[in-house]
């Protein structure tokens, strides 16, 4: 190797020309797959395995998970968007296409003969710049519902069509509202979803309280129950003990029945001590009494709490513990020898649903339920997970819209106003960098343009007419996606997070200018493997 | 009264090793239908679930959770097509565009196509006969489209060439819910390897695939009465070894008390090629062996290498089998075969013991790692009655191994062992005319022989064993592996066995052991792995594993070793009493 270098200085400079080559081509190559996705106009694809498995999709984040990306600068930007999902849940499109862009303005200067070191010098400024602007333009107001439905439903509209979307709207608005407690973090995590595969039948809904997927097993347990105590408890209620003493040599059959009877009494003390529980708090009233347990209740137990009028459901999920006390109230015990009313939740309304081989118990009309449930039901597998994933996202819009308290005009409002702001700046520039900054400030008018053609309009026509009307008006103005006019995104309701796009500023600057100083990065990446 | 058990298969060749074991399952039932007066000897509830489907279809699935890469699956859809529901095929409306992107559908091997042929046949057989037919199970859906072509398993496949996956030798339907693909890493990339424990480690860390998991536990261990435990199959020197040791560290805190009995496997061809990668494979194969052995009742590495770590040694051999060591398709069915037998003493209708009293009986001591040791077939010889060829057998040089660097083998002493014995045929118990000087012929069956040849062997080790009639089952898509001179029925014949003819069925006896050659095993892992200064490897590093975590594991390594001291011989130790 390193006789070549001498001979031949120029060779690590061609090589490093041919990286450069070959990075700009995976990221627009990238660009390319994604670019029709872009908006509320995108593209939905429809990904069919070899298997026949179906997933229905406009979501970058997910394509990029689908595809089976060998490319290795591929690959790293597909990481990066990625992790731009896991920060923020939203923007990977966006994300592939501004790195895709940045490099493909930066290479008409490179070609020219410009350094890259140069154009990232510039990419660093105009960060810096729009970074700026983003916080010039951002709106912070009081996040209230109509403004939350305002994010969640641009945020929606983007994945499912516009009717469920709109459903969508209410059920995460009203979800993260019912889940917020004053100023704490919101804990997204206390909004289960639950899907349901249903032969017929389509909807979404959020129920103030939670859904459990499985139900009482005893066939004398009620399969309805109104105004109940609620027990949530991690006690086993299973006799297995006794075969840790069994072990290889029965002392003798009599004393091995000794055991399990021992045995069996203490399981039985334990489903004893809940019944009594049970006659304690209820007395004679009509109410309900339902144990929610976390570990297993075997037949035997389950037959003597029926007796009682008392409805048990066994291994329940860690995760919906912690739900069912904010959901109905109390406390999930890990004994049953100090049970006071207190440890108890309650709920109006406990019943049980069968599709199939599933069942599901509701656990609803919960007084102040600080845990919910959104219910999907779709016929399919891919249906649901199309809904599901859109929930998801709508789900983060909201809570980073409250985190946030701020959002910012949308429909590529924001980008036209950035590049504007970064034309005018980069004749305050001295040297070449400011080659760097024009690159950037064309770069990001692809958002607009993208938004502009997914919805059958002419680009350049539509970005020439969104400048001039940003110009005059000085209000930031996007792209109406009906008439490729200019429309006041605030107007209009076209909210995006304010995160988001900060995020997706800084990620797509650091990966561009990393892919284009590529020649550094292989050495660097050399001697660090040395040390 | 079936006392359920859950299996985990997790990782690519615990699930080639799975799918045998599967099979297996569901020739025996058509076994089971065909023929066999009196009660079942096995009880396949204990492995498998009754299900409904939305249509009102019963079901009968395997009570198992099956981890696997994204691209491993070839023409297997995860969620199966047991449970579909007929749905308007457009019922997409989306304001914009939609396109359509499929991927060629992978061509299907003989096997499998023969295989969607019988299920169309039988389903149209179900929908000729009246709707009312209610309990319809496997046994009769196998057995009636059987009518028509010779059924599967009675067919010649020589699928070597076109077996890439394990799916690709599915024989039975998996329920929707039994399939866990990890999105993060792709099977086989080029581009980025799932090869460290912490990469697997860390997967469970994730929301997405730790509530999949938490849902799919869940939902086959809720409807369970009488849960007894977990049999896990787990690859012990890749990404999943991270996985599995989180899933297994999981079960000990969620189902406390249940038996957990954990094989670790790995392929007979090291997927390595730099020294790199074995290093990776040592840190690895050391941790999950530290973690697994501690959070499950009983861990069992198996192997067919003699041995492992940064160079494989060869591969077992036999003057019965003939085997590619490197087809996974090949050795995932021998080390099944050994696996699967020793799961009948928690499978048995009668007098079954549970997974916990199988592990405790092993584990005595804190010797929670065990040998397992087989001899496939048992050389059986057709012309020779079984009272005859045990009298023949002088040493236990016929129990070969399944697992690395265990030393010399056949002159341990286990401190204790579970034997299984099955498919020695009845009718060749004794010769027509007694030998009065043969000393098995005072046994009565196999089952009296057996126990005399065992203590024999084995005199100063605490032994059980269990003796089932019903042989290891090698039928179609089993892979052809054995000599031409074992017959159809599995034993040794004079001749070589016709060729259109396939070995259908073996008499196999395995040992799970308790053993010193442990010792061999953990001082020979340990010390590879010592050789190694973690923090030069940065994927461990990167994940927050701390170089002084990783002297930890290996002192807890060094210290279980320590339980296996005590010589060769188990008398010193306190488990005779
Ligand atoms: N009604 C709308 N009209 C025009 N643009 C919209 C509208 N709703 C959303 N957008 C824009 O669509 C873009 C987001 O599209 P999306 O497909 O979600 O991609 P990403 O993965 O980048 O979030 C944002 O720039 C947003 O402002
Ligand atoms: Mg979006």
């Amino acid at each position: 190797m390193s006789a070549i270098k001498a001979l031949n200085p120029k060779a690590e400079i061609a090589r490093a020309a041919q990286a450069l080559a070959i990075n700009i081509n995976a990221a627009r190559g990238l660009q390319d797959v994604l670019k029709t996705n872009l908006g509320p106009k995108g593209t939905i694809k429809m990904l069919v395995s070899g298997s026949g498995d179906i997933k229905l999709t406009k979501d970058g984040n997910i394509l990029l998970h689908e595809m089976q990306i060998q490319h290795p600068t591929a690959s790293l930007i597909a990481k990066v968007a990625t992790a731009q999902d896991d920060i923020t849940g939203d923007g990977t499109t966006s994300n592939v296409l501004i790195i895709g862009e940045l490099l493909k303005q930066a290479d008409l200067f490179i070609s020219e003969g410009l350094h890259p070191r140069i154009v990232t010098e510039g990419f660093e400024l105009a960060k810096e710049k729009a970074l700026e602007t983003l916080e010039k333009i951002k709106v912070t107001k009081e996040m209230d519902r109509n403004a939350l439905i305002n994010v969640a439903q641009t945020s929606l509209r983007t994945k499912v069509h516009a009717e469920l979307a709109d459903l969508l709207t209410e059920v995460v608005v009203d979800a993260v509202l019912a889940i917020q407690k004053g100023n704490e973090n919101i804990d997204l995590h206390m909004v289960e979803i639950m899907q349901m595969q249903h032969r017929s039948d389509t909807d979404t809904q959020l129920i103030r309280g939670l859904v459990l997927d499985h139900g009482a097993r005893h066939p004398d347990m009620k399969k309805h129950v109104k105004d109940a105590y609620i027990l949530t408890c991690n006690v086993s209620m299973e006799y297995e003990k006794s075969e840790v003493n069994a072990g290889f040599f029965y002392k003798s059959a009599e004393e091995r029945e000794k055991l399990v009877k021992a045995e069996r009494a203490f399981t039985d003390e334990k489903v004893k001590k809940v019944i009594e529980f049970k006659r304690k708090v209820c007395g004679d009233s009509d109410k309900g009494f339902v144990v929610i347990n976390q570990k297993g209740i075997d037949p035997l137990s389950l037959d003597m709490l029926a007796k009682e009028g008392i409805v048990a459901l066994r291994r329940a999920k860690r995760r919906n513990m912690e739900r069912l006390a904010l959901a109905c109230g109390g406390v999930a015990m890990n004994s049953v020898e100090e049970l006071t009313p207190d440890c108890l939740g309650e709920a109006g309304l406990v019943y049980e649903h069968v599709l199939g081989e599933d069942k599901y118990t509701f656990v609803e009309d919960c007084k102040n339920p600080q845990s919910v449930t959104i219910l999907i039901k779709g016929p399919n597998k891919h249906t649901l997970a199309q809904i599901k994933d859109a929930i998801h996202d709508g789900l983060r819009a909201v809570k980073n819209a409250i985190d946030d308290g701020a959002v910012v005009p949308g429909a590529g409002a924001l980008e036209i106003a950035i590049s504007d702001a970064l034309m005018t700046y980069k004749d305050s520039v001295k040297g070449r960098a400011r080659l760097g900054i024009e690159a950037y400030a064309h770069a990001l008018l692809v958002i607009p343009k993208v938004l502009a053609q997914n919805s059958g309009q002419d680009p350049q026509e539509t970005i020439v007419k969104l400048q001039e009307e940003y110009r005059e008006s000085g209000q930031p103005v996007g792209v109406d996606i009906s008439t490729g006019e200019a429309l006041i995104a605030a107007d209009a309701g076209i909210w995006d997070n304010y995160c988001v796009k900060k995020q997706i500023l800084h990620s797509c600057t650091v990966v561009a200018s990393n892919l284009l100083l590529v020649d550094e990065i292989m050495r660097a990446g050399l001697s660090s493997l040395k040390g | 009264m079936a006392r359920e058990v859950i299996t985990l298969q997790i990782g690519h060749f615990a699930n080639s090793i799975g799918t045998h074991m599967w099979n297996v399952q569901e020739s025996s039932f058509c076994y089971g239908a065909t023929g066999a007066a009196g009660v079942k000897e096995i009880d396949s509830d204990v492995l498998y679930r009754e299900g409904r489907t939305l249509l009102g279809d019963v079901t009968y699935t395997p009570r198992l959770i099956a981890v696997d890469l994204k691209g491993s699956l070839n023409t297997l859809r995860p969620d199966g097509v047991l449970y579909d529901v007929e749905t308007e095929a457009n019922d997409i409306t989306w304001g914009g565009d939609v396109t359509m992107h499929k991927a060629s559908p992978p061509v299907k091997n003989q096997f499998l196509t023969d295989l969607d042929l019988s299920d169309e046949n039988a389903l149209q057989k179900s929908q000729n006969t009246s709707t009312d037919t209610p309990d319809k199970d496997m046994e009769e859906l196998s057995s009636s489209s059987s009518q028509t072509a010779p059924p599967i398993k009675d067919k010649i496949y020589h699928l070597d060439e076109s077996v890439s996956v394990w799916s690709d030798y599915l024989y039975g339907h998996l329920h929707p819910k039994s399939l866990a693909i990890v999105r993060d890493f792709t099977h086989q990339s080029e581009t980025e390897k799932f090869e460290l424990y912490p990469q697997g480690k860390d997967l469970l860390k994730k929301r997405e695939l730790s509530e999949e998991l938490e849902d799919k536990l869940h939902f086959f261990a809720e409807e369970c009465d009488h849960l007894q435990g977990f049999h896990i199959l787990a690859n012990f020197d890749d990404g999943f070894s991270g996985m599995a040791a989180g899933i297994v560290e999981l079960l000990n805190d969620e189902y406390h008390g249940k038996g957990v009995l954990t094989w670790g496997v790995v392929p007979a061809v090291s997927s390595s090629n730099s020294a790199t990668q074995d290093t990776y494979r040592v840190i690895n194969s050391a941790i999950a062996f530290e973690q697994l052995s501690q959070y499950s009742s009983y861990f069992v590495p198996v192997a067919l290498n003699s041995s492992l770590w940064r160079k494989y040694g060869p591969a077992l051999s036999s003057p019965y089998l003939l085997y590619d060591p490197t087809l996974n398709y090949h050795t995932s069915a021998i080390l099944a075969s050994c696996i699967e037998s020793m799961t009948l003493p928690f499978r048995l209708t009668k007098e079954a013991i549970s997974i916990s009293q199988l592990c405790e009986m092993l584990s005595a001591g804190g010797k929670k790692i065990g040998t397992l040791c087989s001899s496939l077939p048992f050389p059986l010889l057709e012309r020779q009655s079984i009272v005859s060829r045990l009298n023949e057998i002088q040493d236990t040089s016929i129990f070969k191994p399944l697992a690395p660097d265990v030393g010399n083998f056949s002159c341990l002493s286990p401190y204790s062992q579970f034997v299984v014995c099955r498919g020695f045929p009845n009718n060749k118990l004794k010769d027509a005319v007694p030998q009065p000087q043969n000393p098995f012929e005072v046994g009565k069956s196999v089952d009296e022989m057996m126990k005399m040849m065992i203590s024999n062997l084995y005199p100063s080790t605490v032994s059980s064993l269990l003796t089932v009639s019903q042989a290891a089952l090698t039928s179609s898509p089993y892979p052809h592996i054995f000599s031409p001179l074992v017959s159809s029925s599995g034993l040794i014949g004079d001749k070589p066995r016709p060729e259109d003819e396939a070995v259908k069925s073996i008499p196999l006896v395995t040992s799970l052991q308790s053993s010193p050659a442990t010792r061999n095993l953990l001082s020979k892992l340990s010390s590879e792995a010592k050789k190694i200064d973690l923090r030069r490897y940065h994927g461990y590093f990167e994940s927050n594993m701390e170089a002084d975590e990783y002297q930890e594991i290996l002192d807890n390594l060094d210290s279980l070793n320590q339980r296996y001291d005590g010589g060769s011989s188990p008398m010193e130790d306190s488990d005779d009493d």
